[in-house]
């Protein structure tokens, strides 16, 4: 396996385009969504790679190597010894029907791995990855992210077979002897009272303890409540479903001042126990480490890896936000070429093993591997 | 610009600020770090001050209701150690976690010796069904109520208590309430048989009431008869003194065909056999009279021999043919009493014998020849003592503690109802009195009654 990263900037154009003639098996892609909506920008990327093999999508900055940009685009040519990758798209559906239905456009023989990249901001994540783990063989890996729209969050796109393409999800399957390892890991604090989930409707929260949940947001937030709905990503909210469950962290994608209510990037279900989060420097920083760590369990010396991290840690950590990057890269080596983005949400098991799920703030690596 | 960065600027380049475009970039930059650190610390000033403000208001909302319900709880707590009813929590099964004080009072048995004991121990023996049907009703429907039975005092005495409990499943705790109902239903019991024997009173007393005019004029009729026939024959041996022979002749025939011998013979006896018998009747009215109002207002002065002689007239019917009867009544003074109770007594105790004489008659074939029944009575210590005893069957030990028992009985439906001895025990209380019993199987029962000429005080006028 090969990789070879280029990159787009407005002040330096495209760079580090691939010079070798031969076709790469895939192209992943991910950059600001204007940019990513400009013809010559493509045009130029479809002169190296197919069209039909250039996935990817929208974000909330882009990883480059080592560095975090905005609004710019990042290409990463990918040639594989003998894996292979499948591709497919379905447009939302509200429940699990939308997941089921994607893994069964996928090929499944050899099936390794699955690369969820979905719209990012009406997906219902949850159900998505209900659906796929429904729809796919227990013994293949799944991980992803929702795409991003920097700070506006209003419109975020996925690019399937080098095409623009709106509130659907696309699929990538990995085929073949490839090796691929993920680790999610937060690093988030859950601070103050234990509250609940007193009244809510799949993933529109109305009441936390009886009171507004937008009411309790807007009060801890202060000056920063302006920002809303993206500034409400500094206290994301820790749900435990049930008690002896596994708790999720999920973070605000809109609010609604009418109803006082917020609706989060997954289920967060009537009765649950629930408790804001806080950021910690040091954790959130850690956690990359953590995460690279578990991804190298499974490929250790990985040529390549996929950092999908949530857009509320790059809001925290602010011009830091390499430091994480950089803890991510410390573990996987000098060898592995890196790149990703940050996301509205990220699908990954809870630890290696485990079946996915949708998870929010947390630094997602996905590493592969084919020797 | 952040103003420390401004005041650094001013401090280390005394006015003139760099122009070089990176340096002015990189300024930048240090600039909204020093913001951003800012803000952060602001941030997290704010939330830590918010949340430690929840944290008290929930503090405080907790200890309110922390307050709330110890004062609850101590409130639960009085009522469980006043009440006057048995409260018990017990587990799964069965067996005492907690009682309240009534079981002391009550029972005789201290809460804290009863943590642990098995409910079924303190059951009496012939209601550990009625106890096990309850606890399975309340383990399926969570609740039970009014289930009769005994329990153990500790003296070994029995109260009877009625019961309701209900179930903590989850917790696999049953929560029971009893109430000592023993005396309540012994009254329910006496007031039933009061007025029973109203009832039996009021219809015998309006029998005997109409016996009694009959019976006054046909007696009247006897004595007028048997003087006027002692007139008439008197008359006719006058007359038969002044016939001629040849009259006297003559009449002889017709004597001969009215056997005017044997009329005169057998006339005056059996007009006196009638008188015999039509004073029994007027005695048994009048023992029926007074049996019917026993206790009718205060004590009065009474004659035991003749209550206990009444009573014998009254069971005579039971007693014929089953034993010989035997008196041997002492010279006693009159004693304040309801003597129409204690007629009861006696008679019940005569019906008891006469019946423990036909089961041993009919268990070993004695004769009724052979057995008595005596009734005894005199004077001894200041009491009153009528014993009556019987060579019937006995009282065998394993029942002689149930006896008095209200409803025991071993005798067959129709034959006995268990109320005799009840009765027997509650009049002799009423008067202060004792009863003792002297039994042997197979041999013969003496029941003693010891009635105080002087009442204690403390003793119920009215039975
Ligand atoms: N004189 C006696 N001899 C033997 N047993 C007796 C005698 N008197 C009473 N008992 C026993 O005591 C029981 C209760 O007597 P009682 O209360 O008068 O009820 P009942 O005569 O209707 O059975 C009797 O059933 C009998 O077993
Ligand atoms: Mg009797």
């Amino acid at each position: 396996m090969k990789a070879l990263q280029a990159s787009w900037t407005s002040t330096e154009g495209w760079r580090n385009l691939p010079t070798d003639s031969t076709v790469p098996d895939l192209v992943l892609v991910f950059g600001g969504r204007a940019e990513l909506e400009r013809p010559d920008l493509m045009a130029a990327l479809g002169t190296h790679a197919p069209q039909d093999r250039i996935h990817g999508c929208s974000t909330g900055g882009e990883i480059e190597g080592a560095h975090v940009n905005d609004n710019s685009v990042v290409a990463n040519f990918l040639w594989f010894d003998g894996s292979r990758v499948s591709f497919a798209f379905c447009e939302l559906e509200p429940d699990e029907a939308l997941g089921r239905k994607l893994a069964s456009r996928l090929d499944h023989s050899d099936l390794v791995h699955v690369l969820v990249l979905s719209d990012g901001l009406k997906v219902n994540g949850s159900a998505l990855v209900r659906g796929l783990r429904d729809g796919l063989p227990a013994n293949v890996t799944v991980s992803g992210g929702l795409s991003g729209d920097g700070p506006a969050m209003k419109d975020t796109i996925v690019f399937h077979r080098g095409e623009v393409r709106r509130n659907g999800v696309a699929v990538i399957g990995f085929h073949g002897k490839l090796k691929v390892g993920v680790g999610s890991v937060g690093g988030w604090d859950s601070f103050g009272p234990a509250r609940r989930i007193t009244r809510a409707e799949g993933s529109t929260l109305y009441e936390l303890d009886g009171e507004p949940a937008l009411a309790l947001y807007k009060r801890y937030l202060g000056e920063h409540a302006a920002g809303l709905p993206s500034s409400a990503l500094l206290f994301p909210l820790l749900v435990t479903p049930r008690e002896g469950e596994a708790p999720v962290v999920r973070t605000v994608l809109t609010v609604d001042e009418a109803t006082g209510s917020m609706t989060f990037a997954g289920d967060v279900p009537a009765g649950s126990a629930a408790q804001l989060m806080r950021a910690n420097f040091e954790r959130i920083v850690e956690a990359g480490e953590t995460a690279a760590a578990t991804a190298r369990i499974e490929a250790s010396t990985p040529e390549f890896a996929l950092l999908i991290s949530c857009v509320g840690r790059k809001w925290i950590l602010k011009q830091r936000v390499e430091d994480e990057v950089d803890a991510v890269r410390s573990i996987l080596g000098e060898q592995a070429v890196t790149s990703g983005f940050y996301s509205y949400g990220e699908l990954a098991p809870c630890v290696s093993g485990a079946p996915c799920q949708l998870h929010n703030q947390t630094m997602t690596v996905t590493t592969f591997s084919e020797h | 610009m952040h103003s420390l960065l401004e005041r650094q600027l001013r401090r280390f380049f005394r006015g003139d600020s760099p122009t070089d475009p990176r340096t002015v970039q990189l300024l930048a930059a240090i600039s909204d770090a020093y913001q951003a650190f800012d803000d952060d610390r602001k941030l997290l000033e704010r939330t830590l001050a918010l949340a430690s403000q929840e944290t008290e208001e929930r503090y405080r909302a907790l200890q309110q209701d922390i307050a709330a319900r110890q004062r609850a709880e101590s409130e639960r707590d009085a009522f469980f150690l006043a009440s006057p009813d048995l409260l018990a929590i017990f587990d799964t099964n069965l067996r005492i976690i907690q009682a309240n004080p009534s079981w002391a009072h009550t029972l005789g048995h201290e809460p804290s010796e009863l943590v642990g004991v098995a409910f079924d121990t303190l059951v009496h023996p012939d209601d550990l069904s009625t106890a096990l049907a309850g606890a399975k009703s309340v383990t399926e429907t969570g609740h039970v109520r009014d289930i009769e039975l005994r329990l153990r005092h500790r003296d070994g005495s029995w109260r009877l208590v009625n019961t309701a409990g209900t179930m903590d499943t989850k917790r696999g705790l049953l929560f029971a309430i009893a109430r000592d109902v023993t005396e309540q239903r012994q009254m329910e019991r006496e007031l039933a048989q009061a007025q029973k024997l109203e009832a039996v009173g009021q219809l015998a007393s309006g029998v005997a009431h109409e016996i009694n005019t009959p019976v006054q004029y046909v007696g009247d009729n006897v004595s007028f008869s048997s003087d006027g026939f002692q007139t008439l024959f008197t008359y006719l041996d006058k007359v038969h003194a002044l016939l001629t022979p040849e009259q006297k002749k003559q009449l002889e025939d017709a004597a001969e065909e009215a056997d005017l011998d044997y009329l005169k013979a057998e006339i005056p006896p059996s007009l006196s056999e009638a008188k015999d018998g039509l004073r029994r009747v007027a005695e048994l009215v009048r023992a029926l009279k007074e049996f019917a109002h026993p206790d009718a207002g205060e004590k009065a002065p009474a004659d035991l021999n003749r209550a206990l002689e009444r009573a014998l007239v009254l069971a005579r019917g039971e007693l014929k043919h089953v034993s010989r009867i035997e008196t041997a009544l002492g010279s006693i003074p009159l004693l304040r009493c309801h003597v129409g109770g204690l007629s009861q007594a006696f008679l019940n105790l005569f019906v008891n014998a006469a019946h423990a004489v036909e089961e041993r008659t009919r268990v070993s074939g004695v004769s009724w020849k052979e057995h008595v029944i005596r009734a005894t009575t005199r004077v001894e210590g200041g009491d009153a003592v009528i014993a009556i005893s019987d060579t019937g069957c006995g009282i065998p030990d394993a029942i002689r503690d149930r006896i008095f028992e209200p409803f025991f009985t071993t005798k067959p439906m129709g034959k006995g109802s268990g109320q005799g001895l009840p009765l027997v025990r509650n009049v002799v209380m009423a008067h202060g009195g004792r009863i003792e019993i002297q039994s042997k199987v197979g041999e013969g029962t003496t029941f003693i009654l010891r009635l105080p000429f002087e009442t204690p005080s403390g003793i119920r006028e009215a039975a």
